[in-house]
């Protein structure tokens, strides 16, 4: 590989692009925009859901209880009369769960008899009717183990959500998995135009005649597109900080590897699908549903990984955003570094290597298709 | 033509298939050192692919191919390539265009430095070099291409139709710094298809279906003929077109300028006999008749309607219908000013034109003809200046009068994605054709375009040529009363050109008023009258005869034994427009009489031997030039 050839080719790339309008808007006003509407519209928590509690044993225990239902940021806790029936407030609409604590609760816990306490849960929102359950199940195992003798068995608390995000700021979930998702697209959508665009012209025949080699030239469009991409993430991730105070939550060093990795397996992934397409239309087609479908559903941004099927699962280990997902909620959030995310950066440049030879393949002789 | 005995380019047996399709079919040719060689042919003959081939960007099926003496992908460094699409960056500028092709081809710092100033001050581009790529004339980005198959100083130059979709004047130039770069012991390999072009190579190999079916000089090629050109004025040239046509005997081929008549005869004695007296038959008083050698672009017609290529003409199935009478004006604008900005694209044109009148609007890129057009047309409001289009002078656009006008723009108005056939009954549709009429004008179109039974193709497989033929079949299948053409014949090969031709002189005889732009001035002379537009003024108006009989000066053919010594003397005489090398031969504009003395001398003391000098009729193209190249710079 001749260097001087691959900074020609780079320079050239960069040139290019700086003069169109069009594709610097794409690389910048569009991320800056995404990241935007999700890092303040997207809320995949529940929050104040209103719920209301018909206390009929008016005891510490059950003021203790309806405290702590309150505390939580998920619930508030409606008062209502002891006069209607559950079913009729639940049917006003107003409330989506009600909940009874009948009498002498506090006396049958205290004597170690089970103690009932009876919930009724509107299911319209599957969602969110799960997220009140599991809220009502972990405050009664915890309220009811403090009341209870200590001989009684022990309650486990299953209430761990909010270990590494104790303040309950969604921003810090959203916004560093948004990161992953607009490094994922917009370095592919520019590096298949930045490759396509040459063959819909023809200017790719200029290459073909000079010695340039495929190699020399993925390289030059790789590294023009891979600058590109880490000003992207600089730019989003200093708005990150500036407008949710996004910060390092602990060694910052997996991602400064991960992030230029990252954004070098998507610009080949471009690269590649440049090469196998011939118009611009159908690589900003390919590359777009491409990365909608893999990097917004597959990489665990918007569901977990491992409530999909295995076979889903498995698919996920190749998308590369799924690994870098990992590493910036880790950097951001969990804060733990090199021992929980050292085989995602590994992976990510195992992937680069692949995606290399897969751009690389249909390109390797530099001379024009066979079908005229 | 220096040290003919080295071969730079040799092709032996050279063969190559798409899947069924045999594109090209065993061709041999050798190209020697320092000779401009020119590929000529109708689309689809195999051009582009030799060129691939050549540039070694794609594999033969089968033949040896070797570029000075190696095989094309070793040969690629000392071989530039300049495709057919502008192969140049728009995004970058002129500087930006030549360092990155510097880049890719291994020019070392210093002397791409000192290469690029030599080539752009040849090129006229110099002082230019931070102008974007996009913002140039088509002129101006074919000789920047040409500049970037220059900069690693290749010692062969393939070049794939440069010059189409380029003015007669940047034609021009360009033509002499390829005969200068040949001079400098460049070999070049050339396609084109304008056939005055060709006339410029020392050798030309004519190839039809893949094969190659002539091969020689111009001369040899025009002399393999074994025909004279006989050029028929009479006062009407429908009625001497269609008296020629009629006789079989004695006449090879016919052909209707504007304002004459060619007819291609074995003999020019026996010939002149023949047409006196088959005009004298149908009553038809000959002005005069010259006796001319016959022209490349002859010997193609003819060798091609040997090997059954070109379609049989099929008149128009007009129905009746009520028309303006000849004479009465179908255009009339008075004044149209058109302003972009800070820059005027129109300035103050007034332009006439009558039923059954073809009127042809000539000028250099960016001289205002398509705005004009667009204007004329309704689709682009002037910034002054008033229009009356078939009697109407307000809302251009109405439905009724837009059924009455046809419109062809430059670039292709078909659907890639729709069959042949789609595309014309969608067309039918818009323009609103009645379902009996409908379908004779389908397979009118079809019949002419020579596609009947290939109508399900789909629009994007067809050649660029195919395509015009079809778009402009599509323009003109509501029988419109007023028809604007906007370059219908660009990169069409010159076989269909005539058809073109043809079918236009019909429609302008059946009553329509035809509008024109065109690149090719020989076939400007088809029309009845034309201006000339130089930066959105109009320059000159007139018919083809009168604007040459305006011409001052003579043009004189000189053949020498030294060409481009004797073309290299001139020049230092006179304004680079006044000589031009076609081929071997010298062609000069003598203004004074005492002209052609100093032009002896120049010859006598650069060491030329001159063979023969003898006068020329200026053709429309020297008077297109020599017309823009008095007028005073802006």
């Amino acid at each position: 590989m001749n260097l001087r050839r691959v900074w020609v080719q780079c320079l050239k790339e960069l040139v290019e692009f700086r003069r169109d309008r069009l594709t610097v808007a794409l690389a910048f006003a569009l991320p800056i925009g995404m990241l935007l509407i999700f890092g303040f519209a997207i809320r995949l928590q529940i929050k104040n859901i209103p719920v209301a509690v018909q206390d009929f044993d008016r005891s510490p225990f059950s003021r203790d209880f309806i405290s702590r239902i309150g505390a939580s940021q998920e619930l508030v806790v409606v008062p209502e009369p002891l006069g209607p029936s559950p079913t009729t407030i639940l049917d006003a609409g107003n409330v989506r769960a009600v909940i009874v604590i009948p009498p002498g609760t506090q006396r049958a816990l205290a004597a170690g008899r089970p103690a009932p306490i009876q919930s009724l849960v509107d299911a319209t929102d599957v969602v969110n009717a799960l997220t009140i359950k599991q809220i009502l199940t972990a405050t009664s195992a915890f309220v009811g183990a403090t009341y209870a003798p200590p001989s009684a068995p022990p309650t486990v608390a299953l209430h761990v959500r909010i270990w590494f995000n104790p303040g309950g700021n969604e921003a810090l979930f959203i916004v560093p998995g948004v990161y992953a998702v607009i490094l994922a697209m917009f370095p592919t959508l520019l590096a298949a135009i930045a490759m396509v665009r040459d063959k819909e012209r023809g200017t790719i025949v200029q290459a073909y005649a000079s010695r340039l080699r495929a190699s020399e030239l993925i390289a030059g469009k790789c590294v023009a597109l891979e600058c590109i991409g880490l000003a992207e993430a600089l730019a989003i991730m200093a708005i990150g900080f500036a407008v949710w105070g996004v910060r390092f939550a602990g060694d910052p060093l997996p991602l400064l590897i991960g992030t230029p990795l990252l954004v070098c397996c998507q610009v080949l992934l471009g690269l590649l699908i440049g090469a196998r397409m011939n118009t611009v239309t159908s690589a900003i087609q390919a590359s777009g549903s491409v990365n909608s479908l893999v990097s917004v559903l597959l990489s665990g941004f918007m569901y977990p990984v491992f409530t999909m099927p295995p076979f889903f699962q498995l698919l996920s280990y190749i998308v590369p955003a799924r690994h870098f997902i990992n590493i910036t909620r880790d950097a951001f959030v969990r804060g733990a570094g090199w021992p929980g995310v050292w085989t995602e950066v590994l992976t990510l440049a195992v992937i680069a290597m692949v995606l290399a030879v897969g751009a690389w393949l249909p390109m390797r002789r530099m001379q024009l298709p066979d079908e005229g | 033509m220096t040290g003919a005995e080295s071969v730079d380019v040799r092709v032996r047996g050279l063969t190559k298939h798409y899947g069924d399709v045999e594109a090209v079919r065993g061709i041999d040719f050798d190209v020697y050192h320092g000779e401009i060689f020119g590929l000529i042919g109708p689309d689809g003959a195999g051009k582009t692919t030799t060129f691939n081939v050549l540039a070694g960007i794609l594999d033969p099926t089968a033949g040896d191919v070797t570029l000075l003496g190696e095989l094309p992908r070793v040969a690629r460094t000392n071989v530039g390539y300049l495709t057919q699409q502008f192969s140049l960056f728009d995004d970058l500028s002129i500087d930006e265009n030549l360092r990155y092709i510097a880049g890719l081809r291994d020019v070392a710092a210093e002397a791409f430095a000192e290469r690029r100033g030599r080539y752009l001050a040849l090129m006229d581009l110099a002082g230019i070099g931070d102008r974007l790529a996009s913002q140039l004339s088509g002129g101006m980005k074919q000789k920047l291409a040409l500049c970037c198959a220059l900069i690693s100083e290749p010692r062969v130059l393939l070049l794939d139709e440069p010059t189409v979709g380029v003015d007669p004047l940047s034609r021009r130039e360009f033509w002499s710094v390829l005969a200068r770069l040949a001079l400098n012991d460049v070999t070049i390999v050339v396609a084109t298809p304008y056939l005055d072009e060709a006339e410029r190579c020392h050798r030309v190999a004519l190839l039809y279906d893949g094969e190659i079916r002539d091969l020689g000089t111009p001369a040899e090629l025009e002399a393999h003929l074994n025909c004279r050109r006989l050029e028929v004025r009479t006062a009407d040239v429908a009625a001497t077109e269609r008296a020629l046509e009629a006789v079989h005997d004695g006449i090879v081929d016919v052909q209707s300028f504007g304002d004459r008549v060619d007819a291609l005869v074995h003999d020019a004695t026996d010939g002149e006999r023949v047409v006196r007296a088959a005009l004298a038959a149908s009553s038809i008083a000959v002005s005069t008749i010259d006796d001319e050698a016959p022209t490349l672009e002859n010997v193609f017609v003819a060798r091609l309607r040997e090997l059954g290529s070109g379609t049989p003409y099929t008149p128009f199935p007009a129905t009746a219908r009520s028309r303006a009478k000849d004479g009465a004006l179908a255009i009339d604008a008075h004044g149209l000013t058109k302003q972009f900005g800070a820059f005027r694209a129109v300035d103050n044109v007034t332009l006439k034109v009558a039923y059954g009148e073809i009127y042809g609007l000539l000028g250099a890129n960016g001289a205002g003809k398509t705005t004009i057009i667009k204007m004329l047309c309704g689709l682009l409001a002037p910034t002054s200046g008033r229009i009356a289009l078939a009697g109407r002078t307000s809302d251009l656009r109405a439905a009724s009068l837009r059924r009455r006008i046809g419109y062809m723009s430059q670039r292709f108005t078909l659907y890639d994605d729709l069959s042949i056939i789609e595309n014309l009954r969608f067309y039918a549709g818009i323009y609103g054709l009645q379902s009996s009429e409908r379908d004779a004008r389908i397979a009118w179109v079809l019949e002419t375009t020579g596609l009947r039974g290939r109508e399900h193709l789909l629009t994007a497989r067809l050649p660029g040529g195919w395509k015009q033929r079809v778009a402009f079949g599509a323009a003109v299948m509501h029988d419109p009363e007023i028809l604007f053409l906007d370059e219908p014949t660009s990169g069409v090969d010159p076989l269909a050109r005539r058809q073109f031709w043809r079918l236009i002189d019909e429609r302008a005889r059946a009553g329509t008023a035809i509008l024109i732009t065109t690149h090719y001035l020989e076939e400007a002379e088809h029309c009845h009258r034309l201006c000339f537009m130089s930066m959105g003024r109009m320059v000159t108006e007139g018919s083809p005869t009168a604007i040459k009989a305006a011409q001052p000066g003579r043009l004189f053919e000189i053949t020498t034994d030294a060409p481009e010594r004797a073309a290299a003397a001139l020049e230092r005489l006179f304004p680079a427009w006044r000589v031009a090398l076609f081929g071997t031969r010298l062609h000069l504009i003598a203004i004074e009489n005492v002209d052609l003395d100093r032009a002896a001398d120049a010859l006598r003391s650069a060491g030329v031997n001159v063979v023969q000098t003898r006068p020329l009729p200026f053709s429309l193209e020297d008077a297109f030039i020599g017309t823009i190249e008095r007028q005073p710079a802006a």
